[in-house]
């Protein structure tokens, strides 16, 4: 999972990143759930949808580290002569605004700039009041896409350009989709590492921190985790789309943090929703 | 132990929702085609068959039904291919159940075994959910 530290904020959060995108599968799920081939992604879109989930792993503010629930979802895209935004679009970051500067059967590399979101704050739980509040990042960078058949493999690599964290993060994603009549499969493995810096940032804990929460010193190593994904979309009808999907990934180098309130090495999680798209 | 309940019930929640989604499936897919079947002329059902992206193959088990008002030996043809799916003889009425494959909508027409005239039509239209287009291809930009 890319950016496992802030998603980890809360378990509702993470919930509502099952829900929504199935976050675990990251950049290319959505082309993968949308069965395409070749290099041949769909137009713009928007999606509303409700859906549920259980997820059990690391957290901060779960002491038993797993919960369920319902959530709404919005997922958007649009696209304009290369340039792109995509919204909750099956990104690891909630937006993610880029250009297609190279394209072809095959390959495709993209200019990314994304968000990742907030991090945690004091109101994330009780045992973090008096910390300093983690901001967003603004990740530029890039990422290249192969196209092989049914497979699809995707790198990249970007960098905090915010200078919040000053970190860096990268990617190695292998997905695959398949139909079976009108349901649609895909699996999705991918390996995400992350710099110290990047950690640091949103899980170390300062001694300044610590004298305040009492929580123990920690500094952020470089974190290396392994995600997957199995999931499956079906069309109801144009414009209502099913989707069910199961997650399996570690969270190594990563849940050493003192802001961990629940360790686990392992994350399990399942989500399904129901969608419109317009 | 309130808070146990509510995780039990949230951790329902996705069988509950699948549950739901696959019974929903189920009764979409019983038509009427018990109400047609009795209507001069050939009807399909479900008419329309959604798969999830343009292009792709879209899988239907549909039905066809057809009366004609005197017995004779008619047949059902796919127009596009002009393949013979079923024929009938010395009847007024069938019906056939086909599983249908196809990326794009088809036409398809009841006939007199011996001719090309088309007695009654009917078509399955596919759509879909995502519109997938071809980017342009493109060299290097940046550099």
């Amino acid at each position: 999972m890319l950016y496992s530290p802030i998603k980890k904020l809360s378990i509702i959060v993470v919930l509502t990143m099952i829900i929504s995108s199935f976050a675990n599968a990251a950049d290319i799920a959505r082309t993968l759930r949308t069965n395409s081939q070749d290099n041949n992604d769909p137009d713009n879109f928007l999606e509303v949808g409700v859906g549920a989930g259980a997820f059990i792993g690391s957290s901060m503010s779960e002491s038993e580290g797993k919960g369920a629930g319902l959530g709404v979802n919005l997922s958007a895209s649009y696209n304009w002569k290369g340039f792109f935004i995509d919204v909750f679009a099956e990104t690891g970051e909630p937006v993610v605004i880029g250009y297609n500067a190279y394209h072809n059967d095959v390959w495709s590399f993209d200019v990314v700039l994304g968000t990742t979101g907030g991090g945690i704050s004091e109101d994330t739980d009780d045992r973090f009041i008096g910390i300093n509040k983690r901001e967003s990042s603004s990740m530029l960078g890039g990422r290249l896409t192969g196209y092989f058949g049914e497979n699809i493999l995707q790198v990249s690599l970007k960098h905090d350009v915010k200078g919040r964290s000053k970190g860096t993060v990268a990617s190695a994603l292998l997905g695959r989709n398949w139909q079976v009549r009108n349901w649609n499969f895909h699996g999705l493995m991918g390996l995400y590492l992350s710099d110290a810096k990047f950690n640091d940032y949103y899980l170390g804990v300062t001694e300044q921190e610590s004298a305040v929460t009492g929580l123990e010193t920690y500094d952020g190593k470089t974190s290396l985790t392994f995600n997957s994904s199995l999931g499956v979309t079906y069309p109801i009808s144009e414009n209502w789309i099913y989707r069910a999907t199961v997650g399996f990934g570690s969270n190594f180098g990563q849940n050493d943090s003192s802001l961990f309130q629940k360790r686990r090495n392992f994350y399990t999680s399942i989500g399904t929703s129901i969608s419109y798209v317009f | 132990m309130i808070l146990t309940k509510i995780h039990k019930i949230f951790v329902i929640s996705p069988l509950y929702f699948t549950l739901l989604f696959m019974a929903f499936i189920w009764s979409s897919n019983g038509h009427s085609a018990a109400r047609d079947q009795y209507n001069i002329g050939l009807h399909v059902t479900p008419e329309r068959c959604v798969a999830l992206r343009q292009g792709q193959t879209c899988y239907q088990e549909v039905t066809f039904t057809w009366r004609q008002s005197q017995k004779g030996n008619y047949c059902l043809v796919e127009l596009s291919t002009m393949q013979v799916l079923q024929c009938w003889q010395q009847v007024n009425s069938g019906k056939f159940e086909w599983d249908f494959q196809s990326s794009e909508s088809r036409e398809f027409a009841l006939r007199n075994q011996d001719t090309t005239e088309n007695l009654a039509a009917s078509r399955i239209t596919v759509s879909w959910v995502f519109k997938s287009s071809k980017r342009p291809k493109s060299s290097w930009k940046l550099f």
